[in-house]
């Protein structure tokens, strides 16, 4: 039962008599202990009295056939997992998932990341080597920009404003609060790519430094399920999955067990049930309320193409 | 067999062990009832494609664990309370008196024990745990759960013995 590095230090002829009742000594040792109880009256009194409280709590409570089945709750709950392993089901998600996220993550890396991405159709394509601006940024950074889209853009625009509301696909999108796992909300955004309107987040560590900042993308797919997490280009390790109505991308040049642990930390904070969930960013490009208290003004991409955002 | 299979059965395999676990330890079949299906939906929505879980019954019971501790061990004011006609009602075997009242007096033994103790020599005696598994499940030392175990096996048999023993006669004063 218990391996020799699992067992506690110094065998105390007890804590032998415990792991002998309980079927945790072998071989020469369950000798030595045999030994030592026929020599001993006391403790095998002791083993014969806490082995018979063993099978009295068995008999006490015996495995009755009608506790194994699964409630019916659990069942639902234990299908739906399933669903969401189902990898066939989640191709299409994942490559659709590839394809949008490839533009949006090269922006916050745009550290000629893009080249390193995933070799699918980028539509919106950011300068080599700009990087977004936030509030703290001095000396105004060159926001990146957008390429055409194959859209009206006006069209878009206002797919993006529904969507940041809560009508258009009726899914409110909050910054998770990934404090816990070292990092700070710096950034967000809503943009414009041929496959509809997707937000950004970008996260920096809560400590500072030089570590380097994370991305994670969310769109909305207007399915239920769920699939499987994809990591693509480990050496920049960026994870893809979608959960529910939403596709997360998130990407960072940080070792991918660290990626990992984000992710879990992102899928904690996944948005509750339809009525249970809180006010989404305002469809305005006004306020939204950040998880871990601070205010995130998202402002989706203006008509001419430009991403803009301001903290 | 297909994972989301293995998986089903595995729970399958588990939850009579929650149950009676379960039982065991609050005393209250609706209760424990409730307790494991809250705690196989606990664990089923924190399961994620990418974190496979490497030991099943142990992340269950640890579940259930937590989960006794924050909504039910917190609001219980007094011990668990055993109703011995209830917990007889599926003995293994037909009980013949002696063991009837070896039983009764376990079952109050266990209601008697310190909640800490009570879940070691639950986990190990009756859903077979390892010293390891028990440790993972509790969160403590493997060294606790030792000490633990011990002062609850010899705590119950002190518990059963003083129940076999005579009342002691009245002393009369003389008159």
């Amino acid at each position: 039962m218990t391996s020799d590095s699992e067992r506690p230090q110094g065998h105390s002829s007890e804590t032998l008599l415990h792991r002998f009742v309980d079927g945790d000594v072998h071989g020469s040792e369950r000798v030595a202990v045999e030994a030592m109880l026929a020599a001993d009256t006391d403790a095998l009194a002791c083993a014969r009295t806490f082995q018979h409280q063993n099978i009295l709590m068995q008999a006490l409570y015996p495995r009755r056939d009608e506790d194994a089945m699964l409630p019916a709750a659990a069942l639902n709950l234990a299908r739906g997992l399933r669903r969401r392993r189902t990898v066939q089901r989640a191709v299409a998600a994942s490559i659709a998932a590839v394809a949008l996220f490839g533009a949006g993550t090269a922006g916050w890396h745009a550290q000629g990341y893009v080249e390193r991405m995933v070799k699918t159709p980028v539509v919106a394509v950011f300068p080599p080597n700009s990087v977004p601006a936030t509030a703290g940024d001095e000396g105004g950074e060159q926001a990146p920009s957008m390429a055409p889209l194959p859209t009206a853009a006006g069209t878009v625009a206002g797919d993006a404003q529904g969507w940041l509301g809560k009508d258009a696909r009726g899914v409110p999108v909050h910054p998770p609060n990934l404090q816990q796992v070292g990092y700070q909300l710096v950034d967000g955004r809503a943009d414009l790519t041929a496959y509809g309107p997707v937000i950004r987040f970008a996260y920096t560590p809560s400590e500072g430094g030089d570590s380097p900042r994370l991305a994670l993308t969310v769109a909305s797919f207007g399915g239920d399920r769920r699939s499987l997490a994809t990591t693509v280009n480990p050496q920049h390790a960026s994870l893809f999955w979608q959960s529910g109505p939403l596709l997360y991308a998130l990407s960072g040049d940080v070792a991918p067990g660290q990626l990992l642990s984000v992710a879990d930390a992102v899928s904690q904070a996944e948005p509750a049930p339809a009525g249970e969930a809180a006010e989404p960013a305002s469809a305005t490009g006004g306020e939204a309320q950040a998880s871990d208290g601070s205010a995130l003004k998202v402002t989706p991409v203006a008509d001419q193409g430009e991403a803009s955002k301001e903290l | 067999m297909e994972p989301e299979d293995a998986l089903e059965r595995a729970l399958v395999s588990h939850v009579a062990g929650l149950r009676r676990y379960a039982r065991a330890l609050i005393g209250n079949a609706n209760d424990a009832e409730d307790l494991v299906q809250e705690s196989l939906a606990r664990a089923l929505g924190r399961l994620k494609p990418w974190r496979p879980v490497r030991d099943l019954r142990a992340y269950l019971f640890t579940v259930l664990h937590n989960l006794y501790i924050d909504e039910y061990r917190s609001k219980r004011a007094a011990p668990p309370t055993v109703d011995i006609d209830n917990v007889l009602h599926h003995p293994s075997a037909p009980a013949d008196q002696d063991r009837r009242l070896e039983l009764r007096d376990l079952a109050r033994g266990l209601a008697c024990l310190p909640d800490e103790q009570r879940e070691v020599v639950l986990l190990v005696g009756l859903e077979g745990l390892s010293y390891a598994e028990v440790a993972s499940v509790l969160d403590i030392p493997i060294g606790t759960v030792m000490s633990r175990l011990s002062r609850a096996r010899s705590h119950l048999r002190e518990l059963v013995e003083a129940r076999r023993m005579p009342a002691p006669a009245a002393v009369r004063k003389p008159s």
